[in-house]
Protein backbone atom coordinates (compact mmCIF):
# COMPACT_ATOMS: atom_id res chain seq x y z
CA UNK A 1 0.00 0.00 0.00
CA UNK A 2 2.01 2.93 -1.35
CA UNK A 3 1.38 6.17 0.06
CA UNK A 4 2.98 7.94 -3.62
CA UNK A 5 -1.20 8.09 -4.32
CA UNK A 6 -1.33 11.46 -2.36
CA UNK A 7 -0.20 13.89 -4.05
CA UNK A 8 2.72 15.81 -2.76
CA UNK A 9 3.81 13.22 -0.61
CA UNK A 10 6.98 11.56 -2.81
CA UNK A 11 7.21 7.94 -2.66
CA UNK A 12 9.45 7.35 0.61
CA UNK A 13 12.66 5.81 0.22
CA UNK A 14 12.40 2.87 1.76
CA UNK A 15 9.84 0.45 1.05
CA UNK A 16 9.64 -2.90 1.96
CA UNK A 17 12.21 -2.26 4.69
CA UNK A 18 14.36 -5.14 5.62
CA UNK A 19 17.17 -4.60 7.20
CA UNK A 20 19.23 -5.74 3.81
CA UNK A 21 17.29 -3.02 1.83
CA UNK A 22 18.36 0.11 4.07
CA UNK A 23 21.41 -1.44 3.80
CA UNK A 24 21.66 -1.29 0.12
CA UNK A 25 20.26 1.90 0.31
CA UNK A 26 22.91 3.55 2.28
CA UNK A 27 25.23 5.92 1.50
CA UNK A 28 28.43 7.97 1.57
CA UNK A 29 29.86 8.66 4.36
CA UNK A 30 27.95 5.76 6.58
CA UNK A 31 28.66 3.02 3.46
CA UNK A 32 32.15 3.88 4.24
CA UNK A 33 31.95 3.18 8.42
CA UNK A 34 30.18 0.26 7.49
CA UNK A 35 32.94 -1.07 5.24
CA UNK A 36 35.62 -0.24 7.97
CA UNK A 37 33.53 -2.13 10.12
CA UNK A 38 32.84 -4.92 8.09
CA UNK A 39 37.08 -5.70 7.59
CA UNK A 40 36.99 -5.09 11.61
CA UNK A 41 34.70 -7.78 11.82
CA UNK A 42 36.01 -10.35 9.35
CA UNK A 43 39.50 -9.60 10.61
CA UNK A 44 38.17 -10.27 14.69
CA UNK A 45 36.54 -13.46 13.13
CA UNK A 46 39.89 -14.35 11.57
CA UNK A 47 41.71 -14.18 14.77
CA UNK A 48 39.06 -15.63 16.87
CA UNK A 49 39.14 -18.88 14.59
CA UNK A 50 42.88 -18.94 14.70
CA UNK A 51 43.00 -18.44 18.61
CA UNK A 52 40.43 -20.93 19.09
CA UNK A 53 42.19 -23.42 16.82
CA UNK A 54 45.33 -22.74 18.85
CA UNK A 55 44.63 -22.85 22.24
CA UNK A 56 42.46 -25.86 21.85
CA UNK A 57 45.15 -27.63 20.37
CA UNK A 58 47.19 -26.32 23.75
CA UNK A 59 44.91 -27.20 25.91
CA UNK A 60 44.24 -30.35 24.48
CA UNK A 61 47.16 -31.63 24.83
CA UNK A 62 48.38 -29.76 28.07
CA UNK A 63 47.28 -32.81 30.45
CA UNK A 64 49.10 -35.22 28.11
CA UNK A 65 52.23 -33.68 28.45
CA UNK A 66 52.28 -33.18 32.06
CA UNK A 67 51.31 -37.15 32.22
CA UNK A 68 54.63 -38.06 30.20
CA UNK A 69 56.69 -35.42 31.89
CA UNK A 70 56.01 -36.83 35.77
CA UNK A 71 56.16 -40.15 34.38
CA UNK A 72 60.11 -41.21 33.77
CA UNK A 73 62.60 -41.56 36.16
CA UNK A 74 65.43 -39.03 34.37
CA UNK A 75 64.72 -35.87 33.03
CA UNK A 76 66.49 -36.97 29.71
CA UNK A 77 64.26 -40.18 29.63
CA UNK A 78 61.20 -37.36 30.34
CA UNK A 79 62.60 -35.40 26.98
CA UNK A 80 62.46 -38.55 24.90
CA UNK A 81 59.34 -39.00 25.80
CA UNK A 82 57.98 -35.66 25.53
CA UNK A 83 59.65 -34.98 22.16
CA UNK A 84 56.55 -36.36 20.43
CA UNK A 85 54.77 -33.25 21.34
CA UNK A 86 57.26 -30.78 20.06
CA UNK A 87 54.49 -28.37 18.71
CA UNK A 88 53.08 -27.48 22.70
CA UNK A 89 54.81 -24.23 23.83
CA UNK A 90 55.39 -26.44 27.46
CA UNK A 91 57.97 -28.96 25.07
CA UNK A 92 60.11 -25.41 23.78
CA UNK A 93 60.16 -24.02 27.35
CA UNK A 94 61.04 -27.66 28.77
CA UNK A 95 63.59 -27.89 25.92
CA UNK A 96 65.30 -24.77 26.87
CA UNK A 97 65.86 -25.12 30.24
CA UNK A 98 67.22 -28.60 28.93
CA UNK A 99 69.45 -27.78 26.47
CA UNK A 100 70.84 -25.03 29.30
CA UNK A 101 71.17 -27.13 31.93
CA UNK A 102 72.82 -29.76 30.07
CA UNK A 103 75.50 -27.03 28.00
CA UNK A 104 76.20 -25.84 31.91
CA UNK A 105 76.97 -29.47 33.00
CA UNK A 106 79.37 -30.34 29.74
CA UNK A 107 81.41 -27.39 30.25
CA UNK A 108 81.73 -27.62 33.89
CA UNK A 109 82.95 -31.48 33.28
CA UNK A 110 84.57 -30.58 30.05
CA UNK A 111 83.47 -33.13 28.26
CA UNK A 112 80.54 -34.73 26.55
CA UNK A 113 78.67 -35.62 29.16
CA UNK A 114 76.16 -38.30 27.64
CA UNK A 115 73.28 -37.78 29.96
CA UNK A 116 73.90 -40.80 32.06
CA UNK A 117 75.38 -39.06 35.27
CA UNK A 118 73.14 -36.39 35.71
CA UNK A 119 73.76 -32.75 35.86
CA UNK A 120 76.58 -30.60 37.35
CA UNK A 121 75.30 -27.51 37.78
CA UNK A 122 76.60 -24.33 40.56
CA UNK A 123 73.88 -22.34 42.32
CA UNK A 124 74.48 -19.60 39.65
CA UNK A 125 74.56 -22.22 36.32
CA UNK A 126 70.84 -23.12 38.28
CA UNK A 127 69.65 -19.67 38.61
CA UNK A 128 70.84 -19.12 34.93
CA UNK A 129 68.52 -21.92 34.01
CA UNK A 130 65.71 -20.68 35.65
CA UNK A 131 65.86 -17.30 34.59
CA UNK A 132 66.09 -19.13 30.67
CA UNK A 133 62.83 -21.13 31.49
CA UNK A 134 61.19 -18.06 32.29
CA UNK A 135 61.92 -16.01 29.67
CA UNK A 136 60.91 -18.92 26.96
CA UNK A 137 58.09 -19.28 29.00
CA UNK A 138 57.23 -15.32 28.40
CA UNK A 139 58.31 -15.59 24.62
CA UNK A 140 55.61 -18.71 23.81
CA UNK A 141 52.87 -16.14 25.80
CA UNK A 142 53.60 -13.73 23.54
CA UNK A 143 53.68 -15.50 20.75
CA UNK A 144 49.80 -16.94 22.17
CA UNK A 145 48.77 -13.82 22.31
CA UNK A 146 49.43 -12.55 19.36
CA UNK A 147 46.71 -10.77 17.30
CA UNK A 148 44.33 -10.69 20.87
CA UNK A 149 44.97 -7.51 21.10
CA UNK A 150 43.04 -6.89 17.90
CA UNK A 151 40.06 -8.63 19.34
CA UNK A 152 40.25 -5.83 22.03
CA UNK A 153 40.34 -2.73 19.69
CA UNK A 154 37.58 -4.54 17.74
CA UNK A 155 35.93 -4.61 20.80
CA UNK A 156 36.17 -1.25 21.79
CA UNK A 157 36.08 0.80 18.44
CA UNK A 158 33.20 -0.87 16.74
CA UNK A 159 30.52 0.67 18.82
CA UNK A 160 32.08 3.90 18.37
CA UNK A 161 32.52 3.83 14.86
CA UNK A 162 28.92 2.65 14.74
CA UNK A 163 27.62 5.68 17.12
CA UNK A 164 30.04 7.47 15.17
CA UNK A 165 27.73 6.65 11.59
CA UNK A 166 24.67 7.06 13.55
CA UNK A 167 25.20 10.55 14.81
CA UNK A 168 26.21 11.58 11.12
CA UNK A 169 22.86 9.88 9.75
CA UNK A 170 20.69 11.76 12.58
CA UNK A 171 22.18 14.81 11.61
CA UNK A 172 22.10 14.64 7.78
CA UNK A 173 18.36 13.91 8.94
CA UNK A 174 17.76 16.74 10.76
CA UNK A 175 19.66 18.74 8.25
CA UNK A 176 17.13 17.48 5.78
CA UNK A 177 14.61 18.74 7.79
CA UNK A 178 15.68 21.84 8.12
CA UNK A 179 16.31 22.66 4.43
CA UNK A 180 12.49 21.31 3.60
CA UNK A 181 11.19 23.07 6.62
CA UNK A 182 9.23 19.49 7.09
CA UNK A 183 9.55 17.40 9.84
CA UNK A 184 7.44 14.47 7.95
CA UNK A 185 8.26 10.91 8.28
CA UNK A 186 9.41 10.16 4.87
CA UNK A 187 12.64 12.95 5.71
CA UNK A 188 13.10 12.04 8.73
CA UNK A 189 12.70 8.13 9.13
CA UNK A 190 15.35 6.70 5.88
CA UNK A 191 17.93 8.82 7.18
CA UNK A 192 17.44 7.48 10.86
CA UNK A 193 16.92 3.50 9.81
CA UNK A 194 20.37 3.83 7.68
CA UNK A 195 22.08 5.71 10.71
CA UNK A 196 20.34 3.20 13.50
CA UNK A 197 22.04 0.65 10.50
CA UNK A 198 25.68 1.63 11.86
CA UNK A 199 24.76 0.85 14.98
CA UNK A 200 23.70 -2.68 14.22
CA UNK A 201 26.47 -3.21 12.61
CA UNK A 202 29.37 -1.81 15.11
CA UNK A 203 27.68 -3.96 17.97
CA UNK A 204 27.91 -7.13 15.86
CA UNK A 205 31.12 -6.76 15.57
CA UNK A 206 31.76 -5.65 18.88
CA UNK A 207 30.20 -8.49 20.80
CA UNK A 208 31.73 -11.35 19.42
CA UNK A 209 35.01 -9.80 19.88
CA UNK A 210 34.51 -8.69 23.56
CA UNK A 211 33.38 -12.37 24.35
CA UNK A 212 36.35 -13.86 22.39
CA UNK A 213 38.84 -11.50 23.71
CA UNK A 214 37.66 -12.28 27.30
CA UNK A 215 37.69 -16.19 26.76
CA UNK A 216 41.33 -15.53 25.09
CA UNK A 217 42.40 -13.96 28.50
CA UNK A 218 41.27 -16.40 30.31
CA UNK A 219 43.44 -19.34 28.37
CA UNK A 220 46.28 -17.11 28.31
CA UNK A 221 46.10 -17.22 32.26
CA UNK A 222 45.57 -20.50 32.40
CA UNK A 223 48.64 -21.73 30.10
CA UNK A 224 50.13 -19.05 31.74
CA UNK A 225 50.29 -20.49 34.62
CA UNK A 226 50.68 -24.04 33.40
CA UNK A 227 53.79 -22.67 32.05
CA UNK A 228 55.48 -21.47 35.73
CA UNK A 229 54.42 -24.71 36.75
CA UNK A 230 56.13 -26.74 34.60
CA UNK A 231 58.72 -24.71 34.98
CA UNK A 232 59.31 -25.34 38.64
CA UNK A 233 58.75 -28.86 38.23
CA UNK A 234 61.56 -29.04 35.76
CA UNK A 235 63.91 -27.14 38.17
CA UNK A 236 62.60 -29.63 41.03
CA UNK A 237 63.96 -32.48 38.98
CA UNK A 238 67.30 -30.24 37.90
CA UNK A 239 68.06 -30.22 42.07
CA UNK A 240 66.91 -33.76 42.21
CA UNK A 241 69.72 -34.73 39.75
CA UNK A 242 72.23 -32.47 39.88
CA UNK A 243 75.19 -34.26 41.45
CA UNK A 244 76.53 -31.44 43.36
CA UNK A 245 73.69 -30.63 45.54
CA UNK A 246 73.39 -34.53 46.44
CA UNK A 247 76.75 -34.96 47.45
CA UNK A 248 76.62 -31.65 49.27
CA UNK A 249 73.37 -33.06 50.91
CA UNK A 250 75.69 -36.56 51.61
CA UNK A 251 78.73 -34.55 53.34
CA UNK A 252 76.24 -32.94 55.43
CA UNK A 253 75.06 -35.52 57.09
CA UNK B 1 46.67 -16.39 9.73
CA UNK B 2 45.98 -15.45 5.95
CA UNK B 3 44.46 -18.82 6.02
CA UNK B 4 41.85 -17.83 8.98
CA UNK B 5 41.31 -14.68 7.38
CA UNK B 6 40.04 -16.51 3.96
CA UNK B 7 38.15 -18.38 6.69
CA UNK B 8 36.18 -15.27 8.00
CA UNK B 9 35.56 -13.81 4.56
CA UNK B 10 33.77 -17.21 3.42
CA UNK B 11 31.90 -17.14 6.85
CA UNK B 12 30.70 -13.48 6.80
CA UNK B 13 29.82 -14.07 3.02
CA UNK B 14 27.74 -16.96 3.89
CA UNK B 15 26.07 -14.57 6.84
CA UNK B 16 25.18 -11.69 4.25
CA UNK B 17 24.53 -14.00 1.59
CA UNK B 18 22.08 -15.88 3.63
CA UNK B 19 20.77 -12.68 5.38
CA UNK B 20 20.14 -10.94 1.66
CA UNK B 21 18.93 -13.40 -0.35
CA UNK B 22 17.70 -16.91 1.49
CA UNK B 23 16.27 -15.39 4.75
CA UNK B 24 13.49 -13.14 2.88
CA UNK B 25 12.58 -15.94 0.41
CA UNK B 26 11.91 -18.62 3.07
CA UNK B 27 10.37 -16.29 5.73
CA UNK B 28 12.95 -16.75 7.78
CA UNK B 29 13.79 -12.70 8.86
CA UNK B 30 10.74 -12.58 10.68
CA UNK B 31 8.09 -10.88 9.44
CA UNK B 32 8.70 -8.75 6.29
CA UNK B 33 7.46 -5.32 7.57
CA UNK B 34 7.03 -3.25 4.75
CA UNK B 35 7.93 0.57 6.21
CA UNK B 36 4.89 2.95 6.00
CA UNK B 37 6.15 6.38 5.60
CA UNK B 38 3.57 8.60 5.97
CA UNK B 39 3.60 12.40 5.96
CA UNK B 40 2.53 13.90 9.00
CA UNK B 41 3.27 17.66 9.51
CA UNK B 42 4.28 18.42 13.04
CA UNK B 43 3.30 21.94 12.46
CA UNK B 44 0.29 23.91 11.87
CA UNK B 45 -1.50 24.20 9.15
CA UNK B 46 -0.14 27.28 6.70
CA UNK B 47 -3.54 28.01 5.18
CA UNK B 48 -7.19 26.84 6.08
CA UNK B 49 -7.56 23.61 5.57
CA UNK B 50 -4.03 22.77 4.37
CA UNK B 51 -1.50 20.48 6.19
CA UNK B 52 1.80 22.34 5.87
CA UNK B 53 4.78 19.99 5.69
CA UNK B 54 3.07 17.36 3.89
CA UNK B 55 5.34 17.27 0.81
CA UNK B 56 8.50 16.52 1.93
CA UNK B 57 10.39 17.53 -1.19
CA UNK B 58 14.26 16.29 -1.74
CA UNK B 59 16.35 18.81 -2.16
CA UNK B 60 16.47 18.05 -5.70
CA UNK B 61 12.93 17.85 -6.63
CA UNK B 62 11.09 21.41 -6.33
CA UNK B 63 9.46 23.13 -3.72
CA UNK B 64 6.03 22.38 -4.61
CA UNK B 65 4.44 24.83 -6.75
CA UNK B 66 1.42 27.08 -5.18
CA UNK B 67 -1.46 25.62 -7.64
CA UNK B 68 -0.36 22.19 -6.17
CA UNK B 69 -1.99 23.17 -3.05
CA UNK B 70 -5.13 23.92 -4.32
CA UNK B 71 -6.97 20.89 -4.12
CA UNK B 72 -8.33 19.57 -7.44
CA UNK B 73 -12.38 19.67 -7.44
CA UNK B 74 -13.71 18.64 -10.27
CA UNK B 75 -17.34 18.80 -10.57
CA UNK B 76 -18.67 15.28 -8.77
CA UNK B 77 -21.99 13.78 -10.32
CA UNK B 78 -24.71 13.86 -7.31
CA UNK B 79 -25.77 10.62 -7.18
CA UNK B 80 -25.55 9.96 -3.57
CA UNK B 81 -28.21 11.32 -1.59
CA UNK B 82 -27.22 12.67 1.32
CA UNK B 83 -26.24 10.71 4.34
CA UNK B 84 -26.76 12.26 7.70
CA UNK B 85 -25.50 10.57 10.18
CA UNK B 86 -27.78 9.82 12.83
CA UNK B 87 -27.63 10.56 16.27
CA UNK B 88 -26.44 7.28 18.32
CA UNK B 89 -29.63 6.30 20.81
CA UNK B 90 -27.96 6.34 23.78
CA UNK B 91 -25.92 9.67 23.19
CA UNK B 92 -28.28 12.09 21.45
CA UNK B 93 -27.90 15.46 22.58
CA UNK B 94 -24.53 16.08 22.78
CA UNK B 95 -23.69 15.52 19.35
CA UNK B 96 -24.48 18.31 17.01
CA UNK B 97 -22.57 18.07 14.04
CA UNK B 98 -20.58 21.39 12.89
CA UNK B 99 -19.77 19.17 9.58
CA UNK B 100 -21.12 20.90 6.68
CA UNK B 101 -23.25 18.75 5.48
CA UNK B 102 -24.25 18.92 1.67
CA UNK B 103 -28.36 18.66 2.26
CA UNK B 104 -29.09 17.14 -1.26
CA UNK B 105 -27.36 16.06 -3.82
CA UNK B 106 -27.71 18.89 -6.30
CA UNK B 107 -27.89 21.57 -3.27
CA UNK B 108 -24.65 23.35 -3.17
CA UNK B 109 -23.32 23.21 0.36
CA UNK B 110 -23.64 26.51 2.03
CA UNK B 111 -21.26 27.53 4.54
CA UNK B 112 -21.71 26.64 7.88
CA UNK B 113 -21.90 29.64 10.17
CA UNK B 114 -21.89 26.99 13.05
CA UNK B 115 -18.51 26.23 12.74
CA UNK B 116 -17.00 27.38 15.59
CA UNK B 117 -13.32 28.68 14.47
CA UNK B 118 -13.22 26.40 11.67
CA UNK B 119 -11.31 27.70 8.36
CA UNK B 120 -13.02 28.79 6.11
CA UNK B 121 -12.86 26.03 3.51
CA UNK B 122 -10.60 26.01 0.50
CA UNK B 123 -12.87 24.91 -1.78
CA UNK B 124 -17.08 24.57 -1.81
CA UNK B 125 -17.75 21.33 -2.52
CA UNK B 126 -20.94 20.21 -4.66
CA UNK B 127 -21.53 17.09 -2.69
CA UNK B 128 -20.16 14.40 -0.85
CA UNK B 129 -20.62 11.68 1.75
CA UNK B 130 -20.86 12.69 5.52
CA UNK B 131 -19.59 9.83 7.20
CA UNK B 132 -18.62 10.34 11.00
CA UNK B 133 -16.01 8.29 13.40
CA UNK B 134 -16.70 8.18 16.63
CA UNK B 135 -15.30 7.21 20.26
CA UNK B 136 -16.78 6.95 22.97
CA UNK B 137 -15.21 7.61 26.44
CA UNK B 138 -17.46 6.62 29.16
CA UNK B 139 -20.08 6.33 27.32
CA UNK B 140 -19.82 3.18 26.97
CA UNK B 141 -19.72 3.16 23.17
CA UNK B 142 -17.38 1.21 21.46
CA UNK B 143 -15.79 2.48 18.02
CA UNK B 144 -17.80 2.09 15.36
CA UNK B 145 -18.76 4.01 11.60
CA UNK B 146 -21.82 6.41 12.44
CA UNK B 147 -23.85 5.03 9.74
CA UNK B 148 -27.35 5.59 8.45
CA UNK B 149 -29.78 3.35 7.79
CA UNK B 150 -29.23 4.16 4.13
CA UNK B 151 -25.66 4.59 3.92
CA UNK B 152 -23.94 2.36 1.37
CA UNK B 153 -22.04 -0.63 2.25
CA UNK B 154 -19.16 0.43 0.30
CA UNK B 155 -18.93 3.26 2.49
CA UNK B 156 -19.91 1.60 5.91
CA UNK B 157 -16.53 -0.68 4.80
CA UNK B 158 -13.90 2.41 3.52
CA UNK B 159 -15.20 4.16 7.33
CA UNK B 160 -14.45 0.73 8.70
CA UNK B 161 -10.73 0.55 7.14
CA UNK B 162 -10.28 3.78 7.79
CA UNK B 163 -11.20 3.73 11.68
CA UNK B 164 -9.00 0.56 12.02
CA UNK B 165 -5.91 2.81 11.08
CA UNK B 166 -7.31 5.46 13.48
CA UNK B 167 -5.11 5.86 17.02
CA UNK B 168 -7.26 8.72 18.82
CA UNK B 169 -4.98 10.38 20.70
CA UNK B 170 -7.07 12.11 22.61
CA UNK B 171 -7.92 11.67 26.61
CA UNK B 172 -9.69 13.77 29.12
CA UNK B 173 -12.95 15.61 29.20
CA UNK B 174 -12.56 17.50 26.32
CA UNK B 175 -14.79 16.41 23.18
CA UNK B 176 -12.61 16.71 19.77
CA UNK B 177 -14.20 16.72 16.36
CA UNK B 178 -12.46 17.28 13.38
CA UNK B 179 -13.12 16.85 9.72
CA UNK B 180 -11.59 16.01 6.82
CA UNK B 181 -12.24 15.86 3.33
CA UNK B 182 -11.42 13.39 0.94
CA UNK B 183 -11.43 12.38 -2.83
CA UNK B 184 -11.90 8.59 -3.56
CA UNK B 185 -11.55 8.10 -6.72
CA UNK B 186 -13.14 5.27 -8.93
CA UNK B 187 -9.99 3.10 -8.51
CA UNK B 188 -10.16 3.07 -5.23
CA UNK B 189 -7.68 5.18 -4.99
CA UNK B 190 -7.95 8.01 -2.10
CA UNK B 191 -6.25 11.37 -3.05
CA UNK B 192 -6.90 15.40 -1.93
CA UNK B 193 -6.39 14.90 1.90
CA UNK B 194 -7.70 18.03 4.05
CA UNK B 195 -8.72 19.05 6.66
CA UNK B 196 -11.57 20.53 6.34
CA UNK B 197 -12.48 21.31 9.99
CA UNK B 198 -9.97 21.88 12.56
CA UNK B 199 -10.65 20.39 16.47
CA UNK B 200 -8.08 22.54 18.16
CA UNK B 201 -5.80 20.08 18.96
CA UNK B 202 -3.22 19.20 16.32
CA UNK B 203 -2.42 15.90 17.70
CA UNK B 204 -5.87 15.25 16.99
CA UNK B 205 -6.15 16.64 13.77
CA UNK B 206 -3.47 14.88 12.52
CA UNK B 207 -4.16 11.52 13.78
CA UNK B 208 -7.54 11.65 11.76
CA UNK B 209 -5.35 12.60 8.94
CA UNK B 210 -2.91 10.25 9.09
CA UNK B 211 -5.84 7.66 9.50
CA UNK B 212 -6.88 8.07 6.19
CA UNK B 213 -3.44 8.84 4.37
CA UNK B 214 -2.58 4.85 6.06
CA UNK B 215 -5.79 3.82 4.75
CA UNK B 216 -4.32 4.37 0.89
CA UNK B 217 -6.84 3.39 -0.97
CA UNK B 218 -10.46 1.28 -0.41
CA UNK B 219 -11.97 -0.83 -2.80
CA UNK B 220 -12.98 0.25 -6.40
CA UNK B 221 -16.38 1.45 -7.09
CA UNK B 222 -19.49 -0.92 -7.61
CA UNK B 223 -19.54 -1.55 -11.03
CA UNK B 224 -23.20 0.32 -11.55
CA UNK B 225 -21.54 3.84 -10.11
CA UNK B 226 -21.53 5.70 -12.82
CA UNK B 227 -19.10 8.61 -11.25
CA UNK B 228 -15.38 9.12 -11.88
CA UNK B 229 -14.41 10.11 -8.03
CA UNK B 230 -16.69 11.03 -5.12
CA UNK B 231 -15.81 13.54 -2.12
CA UNK B 232 -16.29 11.55 1.04
CA UNK B 233 -15.87 14.32 4.56
CA UNK B 234 -15.38 12.38 7.32
CA UNK B 235 -15.63 13.71 10.64
CA UNK B 236 -13.66 12.36 13.60
CA UNK B 237 -14.89 12.46 16.99
CA UNK B 238 -13.64 12.23 20.39
CA UNK B 239 -16.22 12.02 23.42
CA UNK B 240 -15.13 12.29 26.95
Amino acid sequence: MGLSSIPGIPTPAIIGGSIWDILAGSSGFSLLILSVLLVLSIVSWAVIFLKWRSFKRVTADSARFRLLFRKGRRLSDRMTALSALQHMPHWRVIDAGYAEAVAFTEQNRGVRSGDAAGFDLTPEQKKAVSDTLERVAQEEIGRLEEWTIFLATTANASPFLGLLGTCWGIMNSFMGIGATGSASLVVVAPGIAEALIATVVGLAAAIPAVIAYNWCVRRLRVISDDLSNLSLEFLTELTRENVRETSELSRSL
Amino acid sequence: MRRYLLWSVAFHAVFLFVGAVIAPLRGLSGPSHTMQVVSVGLVDFAEPGRVKGGPAAKPAAPAPAEDELIPKNPAVKEELADVKAPEKPKKDDDKDKKTEKPKTADKPAKKDTARAGGPALAAIDTGGVVGSLTEGGGGGDIWGVETGANVNPYHRQGFAAIRSNWRNPSFGRERRVCVVKFVVKRSGEITDIELEQKSGSDLFDRAALRAVQVTGSWPAFPNHWEEDEQIIHLEFEYRP
